[in-house]
């Protein structure tokens, strides 16, 4: 009896006696800028190391990645003639200044000394930060015995903290009418502003975006068809092609404008397919077609497809992975220039394909979500399901950065039950293949809405995204706001 | 071995146990539906089954029903790859009983009924070796035929595989274990059985062309030592450019299985169904059915009728369907409930046979609001000494409005001028005919919700 009591008491030794890692300062050294010497990349090695290993003391761990940081310390290294100095700043991951610090030598030879002195200085202005605000933090305040713990006021106004405050780069949109459930970007024109397309279920709209938002042009499609996709084009003489994806009586029947002078202009019609434009492995956009089989949703491979009038052609074929589809996969490679296909699957979760199409890696988190749907007559099966229609929902498409990133959608319901769903909020991530996995490198803030689209403008180094700020009704269309942030 | 030790060691088992379950991430899925249809007719009286005005009063005074139906699916969801679906159903029909058990009740006043349904208790996964996807269980199953076999709950496995454009799909279903009735049957379960084998392939030509073809076997060894129906069919669906088009044809040899005599069977049915897409203008829909009925004499050793497979203890309740037609009346309609009741109830039609042409027209006003209507004639292939092979002809109107994305309001309409083989005067009339019966019509209101 004895013996489980005193394994009980040995594990609660063994834990209180864990190191403890909050008391230390968790440091990276990050990149090292060099100016005015020969030997650039070995330079930046060298004062890296020696940074990193004379910051780590008692008060600091110097640790080896960013992801184990609290403190980010950067620097640059200038050399003119004989002399150099040494600058460098710690922030936290956050991006909030610490600490600052200089040393100066007058020959190579001071390089190992001035460091030292550097780390010292950092560490010493790292410490006094810590204690300070450890102190504020954790008042040491005697309690008496035997006195009731009175409880601190709380403030009625909550900040929330995964809000945050809104970067001031951000752009708002007013109020635009219509719940738009697709955006697509155009061209951007003389003056800086650029061309906007967003799409309700049987409208579409092309707004004129710069300081503000102008309604140009609009028009409103047969209610017989819904459009389930928006993608942009923008051909070698300038014009843009608007490629409108509609279902319509359970088939597709695409539609593409263009924009001509303030009006949009129906080009071409009754297009037997889903259209969508990538970016795939993060190269310049191109425009892709998928048809749709009698059994199949998506039939047969997706192909690269091009506009002749008011056909396509269909060119290079893209086999297609388990789960992916026209609007579901995106291809990345990475540094070795190996590629790869990611894809979405119907449960949310991102797939990682080889070469091979052979699934490598699965996400542990849902990613995409999105209320947008198409349905197709099922009547001979409504005895079996219960309804006359199935119903097929889209999701948010991936896009591939130049650096082989994934940008992705995410958004999170109150109410995702069956075909009833219900988002309240949205986030975009980006994620990096790091050999092994898919490693998140960004993420914005959550939206305060459910986010029916997003577009990363890399040209721009900006994220647009798309918000629901009311949802249509019996007679109402709903409303969207655009919001447009830098990415730093 | 004392109490203390064993609690002791079960405790131990226990926590091991506990330690040793691998950690699932379990998903759940929830899927569901709520029907209310208030009808008001001359012929739909809650109850199931054919219509036979013959045996209604006439004039038939109008009569109204209020009829419910909720479903509720939920899938314990493992991974893409592995899921038990199930499926349960409550069925009620306003002021039928209370306080009692059964499928079916519980609409009249104070309700507290156990009527509780599962249609569906099954398996789904994708098997990793050969790629296939199996499920296993009580399942929903359709024949390539739009039905006019079998379109039913039922308990089997079914398997389906993709070879590139050809998917293939082999299965075996147990209808009937005729043990369930030990009274009059009591040979040991497993002995006497009826029992569906299924065979499909659908190859895709192309993205706007699909062929397929089928071999079933509905075996049943309850009577006549032993019966064996075989059924080959071809199956097309087609497009071109804005007009869609399917067709079959399927024959059937061996025994006549839902026959009550021993006989040979020869039979055949074709369809043929074409819809065009007008654009702005909505779209139309024209289906011939032909299922062929049986001319030889009652007491022959061959028939010649097509079998649609039937449900129930008795074998009485129609598991076939054509609900592509859209009709009301003449055929079983695809909202119906425990009223379930047409003309037509059964694709073999007595052993008549069926010649079915319909044609219809949806037009969509906009996102909220659709219609349709429908034409359709119906007639038994074989008369059987009838003076008229008719059987009437059915004009309805649905229109529905969306109050939600997930909720539509529908207005049925539906007026079958009976044939001349059903209430001529003095004439000798199809098997349900009356002299003089009066035209049977409905009128209903539906709410649907689904999620």
């Amino acid at each position: 009896m004895c013996k489980p009591i005193f394994l009980m008491a040995a594990l609660l030794i063994s834990l209180t006696a864990a190191p403890s890692f909050a008391d230390q300062i968790r440091l990276y050294v990050s990149g090292i800028e060099t100016v005015g010497v020969s030997n650039k990349d070995e330079m930046k090695v060298v004062v890296q190391t020696l940074l990193a290993s004379r910051l780590n003391s008692a008060g600091i761990a110097s640790v080896e990645s960013l992801a184990e940081a609290d403190v980010v310390v950067s620097g640059t290294y200038i050399s003119t003639g004989r002399l150099f100095s040494v600058d460098a700043v710690a922030k936290t991951t956050a991006g909030k200044t610490l600490a600052r610090a200089f040393v100066q030598g007058e020959k190579p030879d001071d390089l190992i000394p001035s460091v030292g002195a550097l780390a010292e200085k950092l560490s010493s202005q790292l410490v006094k930060v810590y204690s300070r605000d450890k102190a504020v933090a954790t008042p040491a305040i005697e309690i008496p015995h035997n006195t009731s713990v009175v409880t601190a006021p709380v403030s009625d106004f909550i900040k929330p903290q995964t809000e945050g405050p809104r970067s001031s780069s951000d752009w708002v949109s007013p109020r635009l009418t219509g719940a738009a459930n697709l955006m697509a970007l155009g061209a951007t024109l003389p003056g800086g502003s650029r061309q906007i397309f967003l799409a309700e279920s049987h409208r579409l709209a092309y707004y004129r975006q710069s300081a503000d938002m102008k309604l140009v042009a609009e028009v409103e499609l047969s209610p017989a068809g819904k459009i389930i996709s928006l993608d942009t084009l923008q051909g070698s003489d300038g014009s843009v092609d608007i490629y409108v994806t509609i279902i319509r009586r359970n088939e597709p029947a695409s539609q593409v404008w263009q924009v001509k002078g303030d009006k949009l202009v129906l080009v071409a019609d009754k297009l037997a397919y889903f259209f969508r434009t990538a970016n795939l492995f993060g190269a310049q956009k191109k425009l892709y077609a998928q048809a749709m089989g009698r059994n199949e949703d998506f039939y047969g491979t997706v192909a690269e497809a091009s506009r002749s009038g008011s056909s396509i052609i269909l060119k290079t074929k893209i086999a297609m992975p388990r789960f992916g589809t026209i609007y579901s996969f995106n291809q990345f490679r990475d540094r070795d220039g190996k590629a790869f296909t990611t894809v979405i699957n119907p449960d949310g979760y991102l797939i990682v394909y080889d070469q091979q199409l052979k699934e490598l890696w699965r996400s542990n988190d849902k990613f995409g979500g999105s209320e947008l749907y198409f349905q197709k007559e099922d009547d001979l099966n409504m005895r079996l399901t219960g309804e006359l229609t199935r119903w097929i929902f889209m999701n948010q498409r991936m896009q591939v950065s130049s650096k082989g990133e994934i940008v992705v959608g995410k958004n999170d319901g109150f109410w995702v039950l069956g075909n009833s769903r219900s988002y309240k909020r949205g986030a975009v991530y980006c994620l990096a293949w790091n050999g092994s996995s898919l490693e998140e490198k960004w993420r914005t803030r959550d939206t305060q809405n459910y986010m029916p689209d997003f577009f990363y403008d890399e040209a721009h180094n900006e994220l647009l995204l798309l918000q629901t700020v009311q949802r249509p009704g019996l007679s109402e269309r709903g409303a969207s706001s655009l919001t447009i942030k830098k990415v730093e | 071995m004392n109490f203390k030790k064993t609690v002791a060691i079960a405790a131990a088992a226990g926590a091991l146990a506990a330690v040793s379950v691998p950690a699932f991430a379990l998903e759940n899925e929830f899927h569901g539906m709520y029907r209310l249809r208030a009808m008001m007719s001359n012929y739909e009286n809650a109850g199931g089954g054919a219509l036979h005005a013959g045996t209604t009063a006439d004039p038939t005074p109008t009569l109204t029903v209020f009829e419910q139906r909720a479903r509720l699916q939920y899938i314990a969801k493992t991974s893409a790859d592995l899921k038990l679906v199930t499926h349960f159903e409550i069925d009620s029909s306003w002021g039928d009983t209370a306080y009692s058990t059964g499928r079916g009740a519980g609409g009249a006043q104070a309700a507290d009924t156990v009527n509780l349904e599962t249609k569906n208790v099954y398996l789904d996964f994708n098997e990793s070796l050969t790629g296939a996807n199996v499920k296993v269980g009580i399942q929903g199953v359709s024949d390539a035929y739009k039905g006019i076999l079998v379109t039913d709950d039922m308990a089997g496995i079914l398997a389906t595989k993709k070879f590139g454009a050809l998917t293939g799909t082999a299965g075996f279903f147990r209808l009937q274990d005729f043990n369930g009735r030990p009274s009059t049957n009591p040979a040991p379960t497993g002995r006497k059985n009826l029992d569906l084998y299924l065979l499909d392939a659908k190859f895709a030509v192309s993205k706007d062309l699909t062929v397929g073809g089928s071999y079933y076997l509905v075996s049943r060894d309850d009577q006549f030592n032993a019966q064996n129906m075989h059924m080959i069919g071809a199956n097309v669906a087609a497009k071109f450019n804005n007009i869609t088009a399917d067709g079959f044809l399927a024959y059937q040899t061996g025994d006549a299985i839902m026959a009550t005599t021993k006989q040979d069977l020869s039979a055949f049915a074709a369809q043929a169904a074409i819809k065009a897409d007008l654009g702005a203008a909505g779209t139309v829909r024209g289906n011939v059915l032909y299922t062929s009925g049986d001319n030889h004499a009652a007491n022959s050793r061959k028939n010649d009728s097509w079998q649609c497979i039937n449900s129930g203890d008795a074998l009485t309740t129609s598991s076939a369907s054509y609900y592509d037609s859209k009709m009301m009346l003449l055929m079983r309609n695809v909202v119906n409930m425990d009223t379930d009741k047409a003309l037509i109830m059964y694709t073999n039609n007595n052993n008549r046979g069926l010649t079915l042409l319909t044609v219809g027209y949806d037009f969509k006003f906009n996102d909220k609001l659709a219609a349709s209507a429908n034409l359709g004639y119906g007639a038994a292939s074989e008369k059987h000494g009838a003076n008229s092979a008719s059987i009437g002809t059915e004009v309805n109107a649905q229109v529905d409005y969306k109050l939600f994305s997930n909720l539509t309001a529908s207005f049925q309409w539906a007026y079958v001028f009976l044939g001349d083989g059903m209430n001529k005067n003095n004439a000798v009339l199809l098997s349900g005919g009356k002299a003089d019966a009066d035209d049977p019509y409905l009128t209903a209101l539906m709410l649907n919700y689904s999620f």
